[in-house]
C-alpha cells in the first residue's frame, strides 16, 4: 500500500478526482485514467464541463461581506482573549528571563548594587543618629527656644525703636510744644 | 554569553554610580547658601568656645518639622522653608562691650556690602542689637541677629537660613517660654 495515497480517494469517486484535476493535483498516471474515463462516460465529460464553469465564475462574483456586528463581536472576543492573556505571558517571559543565564548576573548585580550603595552613600548632613526620639525633642526644644529668644528681641527692638523715633522725635516734643502755648496763653 | 553577562552587569553598576556620583557631585552646600553666615569667627573674637551652641540643619531639622506637625502645625509648616538654625551665646564682660561693639559693627559692614540688609539697629549703653535679613528673588533667604549685653547669657549671634516670615516667627516664638524650652548650662 502506498503511505502516501489517499486512502479515501475511492471513497470520493470520480468528482473528487474532476476537483483534483482542474487543480492540477493529479499525476500523469491519474490523468490518463481519467481521460480513458472521460472518453467512456458522456455524462462525466458533462460533469468536468459543469466543474471547469464553476471553477472560472466563482471567483468573480462578489464575496459576501460579514455583518459589522459578527465583526465587532469577533473582535470584541479577541481582545478579552488577549487581555486575560497578558498575565499568563508576562509570567513566562519573566521565568524564561530569571530562569536563563541572567539569574547569576542578577545575582551579581544584586551583590554589587548592596556593595556599591554602602561604599558610595553620601555622608550624612547631620552628624548624630538620628533615630532618638530625645533627640529630636532636644532640638525641638532648641528650635522653640530659638524662636522664642527671636520673638523677644524683636519685640525688644521694637520697643526701643517705638520709644526712640517716637517718644523722643515726636511725642515728646509735641508735649513741649503744647504746653509752651499754653504757658504763654496763661501768661 | 559570557559577553551578555558583562553587558548586564556593566548595565547594573552605571544604573547604581551615576545617580550617586551625581547625588555627591550636586549635594546641597549649607555653606554656599545666601542666607547661611559663618559663625567660626565668633570663638576668636571672645578667645573662647560658645556656651551656648546650637546647629539643627538637615535631616534632623526636617524630623523635627514632622515631630511638631500634629502638635503645631503653623511651627512644622515654618520650619519646612528653613534650612539650618544656628545659634552661639558667649559670656560679655563690660570691659569687652566696645571691642566686641566695633568689631560687631565691622561684621554688619560685611554684611551690608554683601547682600544682607539692616532691619533693626539698636545702640543703648551696653546694648547693642543688630538684625539683618537677605532676600533672594522676593524672598527672605536668611536672617541673622547679633545682640551685644554684657553678662553671663545675653550676648547671642543667631543665623537662619531659609524662606521665613519675620511676623511669623514673632508669632510662634511668643508661644514659647524661653526658661522652659531651652534647658541651657549657664
Amino acid at each position: 500500500m502506498n503511505p502516501f495515497e489517499d486512502p479515501h480517494a475511492a471513497a470520493h469517486g470520480p468528482d473528487t478526482h474532476l476537483e483534483a484535476y482542474l487543480d492540477g493535483d493529479l499525476s500523469d498516471e491519474e490523468i490518463a485514467n481519467l481521460a480513458r474515463q472521460l472518453a467512456a462516460d458522456p455524462a462525466l465529460q458533462g460533469e468536468l464541463d459543469l466543474a471547469r464553469a464553476v471553477k472560472t465564475l466563482l471567483p468573480q462574483l462578489d464575496a459576501p461581506l460579514c455583518p459589522p456586528e459578527v465583526t465587532q463581536a469577533v473582535f470584541h472576543t479577541t481582545r478579552r482573549w488577549a487581555w486575560a492573556e497578558r498575565p499568563r505571558r508576562l509570567r513566562r517571559r519573566l521565568s524564561r528571563f530569571v530562569g536563563s543565564v541572567w539569574q547569576p548576573a542578577l545575582g551579581l548585580g544584586l551583590v554589587a548594587l548592596v556593595a556599591v550603595t554602602t561604599f558610595l552613600r553620601p555622608a550624612p548632613v547631620v552628624e548624630a543618629p538620628l533615630s532618638q526620639e530625645a533627640e529630636v525633642q532636644q532640638a525641638l526644644a532648641e528650635v522653640q527656644w530659638t524662636l522664642a529668644y527671636l520673638s523677644r528681641v524683636g519685640q525688644q527692638a521694637g520697643d526701643a525703636v517705638r520709644h526712640t523715633v517716637l517718644e523722643t522725635g515726636v511725642v515728646t516734643p509735641v508735649q513741649h510744644a503744647l504746653g509752651s502755648a499754653l504757658d504763654e496763653e496763661k501768661n | 554569553m559570557m559577553k551578555r553577562l558583562l553587558c548586564g552587569l556593566a548595565l547594573v553598576l552605571g544604573s547604581v554610580l551615576v545617580p550617586n556620583l551625581h547625588a555627591q557631585s550636586g549635594a546641597y552646600d549649607l555653606h554656599a547658601d545666601p542666607g547661611y553666615v559663618d559663625f567660626d569667627r565668633l570663638a576668636d573674637w571672645f578667645g573662647e568656645p560658645a556656651r551656648l551652641e546650637v546647629n539643627i540643619k538637615g535631616a534632623l531639622l526636617r524630623l523635627v518639622a514632622e515631630a511638631s506637625r500634629y502638635e503645631d502645625p503653623e511651627l512644622s509648616d515654618m520650619l519646612t522653608k528653613v534650612t539650618a538654625i544656628q545659634v552661639r551665646g558667649f559670656p560679655l564682660r563690660r570691659s569687652q562691650f566696645e571691642t566686641m561693639e566695633t568689631k560687631a559693627d565691622d561684621w554688619a559692614s560685611t554684611l551690608s556690602e554683601s547682600g544682607w540688609d539692616t532691619i533693626v539697629r539698636v545702640r543703648n549703653r551696653y546694648e547693642y542689637v543688630n538684625m539683618f535679613v537677605r532676600t533672594r528673588d522676593d524672598a527672605i533667604a536668611g536672617m541673622v541677629v547679633m545682640v551685644l549685653e554684657p553678662g553671663e547669657d545675653e550676648t547671642i549671634f543667631l543665623n537662619i537660613v531659609g524662606e521665613i516670615d519675620p511676623a511669623q516667627v514673632g508669632r510662634i516664638g511668643r508661644r514659647f517660654d524661653l526658661d522652659l524650652a531651652y534647658d541651657s548650662d549657664y
